[in-house]
């Protein structure tokens, strides 16, 4: 339980006061502010309205701050960046239950039965339970977070580079079986990931690299303008598709208090729907996003009266809106204790961390406490925040979402190109990211998914590095891979789980499965 | 080759694609587009150094993920000839060519761009984020003017209060004439 004492520290870090000087900035007149929190609730902030705009993900919007959080000291910036994420989920279940539209890739499934209940009047309680099912999801995946943090990273500071290396292959082959659709795709992708992560300059020979001569790619592909350009631009195109049919119901969004019977019918598909989101967040690959839809295929296949599903059923929101908050916490555990993003999201903090001269790894949580424990506390007291002012605003989001599309997305558009442009104030950014939207929307319609090719281009670099110090260490030989137990270990679960998917009988499961 | 599996997409009304040799044709196109693109990226890196001795060359990671590429790529469009699958989605023309055309210009003009035979001035934030904005809203086919481009002023005033000088980021706001 030794956990239990740090965390406090981490809350005592969330709770700090600050001497700010706050204006002009010549030190007449300093306040002591509670720097932390404020930031932790403008993330969590940023992040519901962010999670309420259709195609403005956390992504785009942690790209667009980062160059603002140089200012600020790491722990605040981090804790401001985490909040969007965490936040993030709680906006997109608003809108895909009051508009039918995921406002978030991870809030798919709540339209289902979400927008149903908020036809029936009874979209407060839709939203309620969202938010209350969130926020135990919260707590739970803080907890676990907090309980595994330190022998995770210990045993990780075990590892040597093959390990690394076997564990990021493990980490792909994970990506492919989660990805949604055709295996092959998913391994092409996969593939077209890492050929986009070794563009660059080779660091030992200073050999550029697939960069076509342009000096602007030396530095290798921004990863802000691939992950907005290939997802957030196509996602924009793919929105203009679907002329809108999008009907608010609005002033039905009355009696916010879900009755006892709603609660008890709830319980069960929260405590599931925290379980598998925090398992799945774990593991590398689309864990977050592919929560709710296991959470909501459990709820279905558990119910007395499976029929009601899709018709209002409050299990169909409660379990799955529970998963994808508990997803997205859990996700920073393999990030903070490995070094190792298991998603796009965090694969931009760590670029955030790394700007603030922190390197991601096991060692974080002995080196620098503060920031460890602080960002995990500020993910508990996010959560309280976001329970607490999430119910008020409902009124002034569903006015932003009766902007209709037309107007909003252009909006969207500038503010990303703001965003990637800001990343590293270079114009080439700009129209980099819109020839990756342009591929990208290629090949969603030709039913490709971005999402492992997020992740393989993050695991590519890494992958290269560890690799070649791997080999260098082990003078040339490959024996190092199977001769070391945990490398064997991963190498073996990566094998098997390949062969499980390529598997023409589970193959076709796996489909069906993300069919439903 | 991919006007081929278009034209025999839309002979059939079966949701499911078609009969003729091109069962997938969705798997065909993007297929074949993945792999001329590992055929180009193979071009490239075949001039870089491979592994020597101990120690990978530059040349050889590369190599490794565009041979992948290319495998997968391969069997993705061959897959085309022996699985059925959905036919292809009409390609719009209007949503990408209005955003792209917003995006290229904003990225051409924000702080000017050297094309080589040509010297893009740069126009700063009011001006590029005004005719993005405005650019982007004509993607739609409901677009109007009057109202695109008071909600183009705005967006983009807003945009300028709060970037440049509330955020205070250091994006150009002024074009050059006019600092």
């Amino acid at each position: 339980m030794e956990f239990l004492s740090l965390l406090a520290g981490g809350f005592a870090v969330v709770f700090q006061f600050v001497p700010v000087d706050i204006w002009p900035g010549d030190g007449s007149l300093i306040v002591p502010l509670p720097v932390n929190i404020l930031l932790c609730l403008v993330g969590t902030l940023i992040g519901t309205l962010i999670g309420v705009l259709p195609g403005i993900g956390p992504i785009a919007t942690i790209a667009m701050l980062l160059p603002i959080t140089y200012k600020l000291d790491p722990t605040g910036a981090l804790i401001m960046l985490a909040g969007i994420y965490y936040g993030a989920q709680y906006g997109g279940s608003t809108t895909a239950i009051l508009v039918n539209m995921p406002g978030e890739a991870t809030s798919v499934v709540t339209t289902l039965d979400g927008y149903q209940m908020a036809r029936q009047g009874r979209g407060g309680r839709a939203l309620a339970i969202a938010a209350i099912g969130s926020f135990i999801a919260g707590c739970f995946a803080t907890l676990l977070i907090a309980a595994l943090a330190k022998p995770l990273s210990a045993w990780a500071l075990q590892f040597w580079q093959a390990d690394y290396v076997s564990l990021m292959i493990m980490g792909l082959v994970f990506a492919v079986a989660l990805a949604r659709g055709s295996v092959l795709k998913a391994l092409a992708m996969i593939s077209l990931g890492l050929v986009l992560a070794s563009v660059g300059t080779d660091v030992d020979s200073v050999d550029t690299r697939l960069t076509f001569g342009f000096v602007e790619l030396a530095d290798g592909i921004e990863f802000a303008a691939l992950a907005m350009g290939a997802v957030g631009f196509a996602e924009i195109l793919r929105n203009l598709e679907n002329p809108e049919r999008r009907d608010i119901v609005e002033g039905k969004v009355t009696g916010l208090m879900p009755t006892r019977d709603d609660l008890r019918q709830s319980a069960g598909p929260i405590a599931r729907g925290t379980l598998i989101g925090s398992i799945l967040g774990i593991l590398p690959g689309n864990g977050a996003v592919l929560g709710p839809f296991a959470s909501y295929t459990i709820e279905k296949r558990l119910a007395k009266d499976p029929s009601r599903f899709g018709r209002g059923a409050i299990e169909g929101v409660a379990g799955p809106e529970s998963a994808n908050n508990a997803g997205a916490q859990t996700s920073f555990i393999p990030m903070l204790t490995l070094g190792i993003p298991p998603n796009a999201v965090m694969a931009i903090m760590i670029g955030a961390m790394t700007i603030h001269g922190i390197v991601p790894g096991p060692q974080i949580v002995e080196k620098q406490p503060q920031l460890f424990w602080g960002m995990i506390a500020s993910m508990w007291v996010g959560n309280l925040m976001l329970l607490v002012i999430n119910l008020p605003l409902i009124g002034l989001w569903v006015r932003l979402l009766k902007v209709p599309y037309r107007l909003l997305f252009p909006a969207i558009l500038l503010f990303c190109c703001i965003g990637v442009y800001s990343v590293s104030n270079q114009p080439f950014e700009v129209l980099m990211t819109g020839a990756f939207g342009l591929a990208g929307y290629f090949l969603i319609k030709q039913g490709f998914e971005p999402a492992p090719m997020l992740i393989a281009f993050v695991l590519g670099k890494l992958l290269e590095e560890n690799l070649r110090q791997a080999m260098t260490i082990s003078r040339g030989t490959w024996n190092v891979f199977y001769e070391r137990p945990l490398s064997l270990t991963f190498l073996i679960i990566a094998a098997v789980l390949l062969t499980l998917t390529m598997l023409p009988s589970i193959r076709k499961k796996r489909e069906e499965a993300f069919a439903e | 080759m991919s006007d081929n599996s278009a034209r025999s997409g839309d002979d059939d009304d079966d949701d499911d694609g078609t009969r003729g040799l091109i069962k997938s044709p969705q798997n065909f196109v993007g297929g074949l587009a993945l792999l001329i693109f590992s055929g180009v990226c193979w071009w490239a890196v075949s001039d870089l150094r491979g592994i020597r001795g101990a120690s990978f060359g530059p040349g050889t990671m590369p190599r490794i993920y565009v041979a992948f590429l290319m495998f997968f790529a391969l069997l993705v469009t061959v897959s085309a000839f022996t699985t059925r699958g959905p036919k292809l989605e009409t390609m719009p023309w209007r949503a990408p060519f209005f955003i792209m055309a917003g995006v290229i210009f904003f990225g051409l003009t924000i702080r000017g761009f050297d094309l080589g035979v040509f010297k893009v001035p740069g126009l700063g934030l009011p001006i590029s984020g005004f005719v993005t904005t405005l650019l982007a809203g004509a993607a739609m086919d409901d677009f109007r003017l009057g109202e695109g481009v008071l909600f183009a002023a705005a967006i983009t005033a807003f945009c300028v209060l709060l970037f440049a000088i509330v955020l205070g980021q250091p994006i150009p706001v002024y074009p050059p004439f006019l600092r």
